[in-house]
């Protein structure tokens, strides 16, 4: 059967890795002082967060359109596809997962949308696990399983290194109040069922970092560990250094998505881990 | 002006919950707190808080949804990272820890201990900073009292800016009485 893996650029997979499993991803667009950018396209990841806290004003996101998604799909149901399944953001923090879903609509049962309920690598595992299972020539419902499965075990933390740009951004309720008040506060994110939660607050960047390692360690034997940065490379080398626990893959170090680096700002760090 | 056993029991005790956890700032408050803590049904812990820096590091800590015992934990631990400085008028004149003091002069008190005596509070400031080694830290934050204007808190602000470029400084009204500045040193 043949099976085709779609995402979205928010998905942060190695460009390696979705050339080797043969998977679609689509652009977000990220705007930046009027001008329209793709994602990991037209402007580099590094080259974004070095310019944000420069930008006159905030960037902003906006995702692919449904017909955008409706071609691909067209496309590859065209080249012999049977089945797609397009994997996408939680529709919490993007209207992604909706546009693929209108975009899906005249093809019926063979497309199969699926909302990952988090973000970054945290739905990269479950789109890679799906390309390399789709790749052995699994089933649908077999792969189907497994982005499930791999949902379930996935945990993606972050701490950021300030509130302003989520203030900025109004995409999270918790970070409307309180800007002005207390400036320095560093917050952690969890991301759970599609949501992000605030799981405390730090002051000082050193303690930050001291808790996401012991968050870090404390999940025990890992499947696959990605540190996420926004422009803290260093800290993100230094983190998966400091790391105590077993691996089964080799992990990486990324840059961030620009969709969710123009809503959280420079010098985020965090990390996605699939539990064993 | 501090508070008694039972106004502490009184704040407590119709709040929608059974998890309290007490941080009197002050170490005059502490055995007021313990008192609550042992006439009530509710699990209270009291985590030893002498300043009002350590209460709000402490307080960084807090997650509500969390497990009562390990947030404890981490609160309490919270408090050793924070230094603080207190700002005040000396109300005698004594010699302590190898400084001088007059009656009417400018003290820094670090950690509740004498370490400076100083002719203006913008230098009280600066000797207090001195001493903590503020240079090693990331954040320094300044609580200004009622006995000071905000125009010369926010003056005073500005020179420590200038003389501690790398640190992250805040400014906030305090409002307390007898202390020109409380400083939290992270």
């Amino acid at each position: 059967m043949k099976i085709a893996i779609v995402t979205d650029s928010t998905a942060d997979i190695p460009v390696e890795i979705v050339k080797r499993n043969n998977i679609h991803v689509v652009p977000n667009r990220v705007i930046i002082d009027g001008k329209d950018y793709a994602d990991g396209i037209d402007i580099t990841r590094q080259e974004f967060y070095e310019r944000l806290p420069l930008m006159e004003s905030p960037p902003t996101t906006a995702t692919a359109s449904s017909g955008t998604y409706q071609n691909l799909f067209a496309k590859l149901f065209d080249q012999g596809i049977q089945h797609i399944i397009s994997i996408h953001v939680s529709k919490h923090f993007s209207g992604i997962f909706n546009a693929a879903s209108t975009g899906a609509q005249s093809f019926s049962d063979r497309m199969h949308i699926i909302d990952s309920q988090s973000v970054t690598l945290g739905l990269g595992f479950q789109v890679i696990a799906a390309a390399e299972a789709a790749m052995r020539g699994a089933s649908l419902e077999t792969v189907l399983e497994l982005i499930n499965n791999i949902r379930h075990r996935v945990r993606v933390i972050a701490m950021l290194d300030t509130l302003e740009y989520l203030h900025k951004s109004g995409r999270v309720s918790w970070a409307r109040a309180r800007i002005g008040s207390l400036l320095h506060v560093k917050p952690f994110i969890d991301i759970i069922g599609g949501h992000a939660k605030r799981i405390g607050d730090v002051r000082t960047r050193r303690r930050g970092i001291e808790r996401l390692m012991r968050l870090l360690n404390d999940l025990g034997e890992l499947e696959q560990l990605a540190v996420l940065h926004t422009n803290a490379e260093a800290d993100a080398y230094h983190l998966l250094h400091e790391y105590e626990g077993r691996l089964g893959n080799e992990p990486m170090v990324i840059y961030v998505t620009t969709a969710i680096g123009a809503h959280v700002g420079p010098n985020g760090l965090g990390f996605v881990a699939v539990q064993k | 002006m501090n508070p008694c056993t039972e106004e502490i029991i009184q704040a407590f005790e119709t709040l929608p919950t059974d998890k309290i956890i007490i941080l009197p700032n002050n170490k005059n408050i502490f055995m007021a707190a313990k008192s609550a803590a042992e006439l009530t049904v509710k699990q209270v812990t009291v985590i030893p808080s002498q300043t009002i820096p350590q209460g709000l590091c402490a307080m960084m800590c807090l997650l509500p949804d969390g497990d009562f015992e390990s947030v404890v934990t981490e609160m309490t631990a919270a408090m050793d990272e924070v230094e603080t400085g207190e700002i005040t008028i000396a109300t005698r004149s004594v010699e302590l820890n190898g400084v001088e003091v007059l009656e009417g002069r400018i003290i820094s008190l670090l950690n509740g201990k004498l370490v400076a005596s100083s002719d203006t509070v913008e230098e009280a400031c600066l000797e207090l900073l001195r001493s903590a080694h503020a240079d090693h830290f990331e954040i320094i934050t300044l609580y200004y009292g009622e006995n000071i204007t905000s125009k010369e808190a926010y003056r005073i602000e500005d020179v420590i800016r200038s003389v501690y470029p790398e640190q992250e400084i805040e400014i906030h009204e305090g409002c307390q009485p007898h202390y020109h500045f409380i400083i939290s040193i992270e």
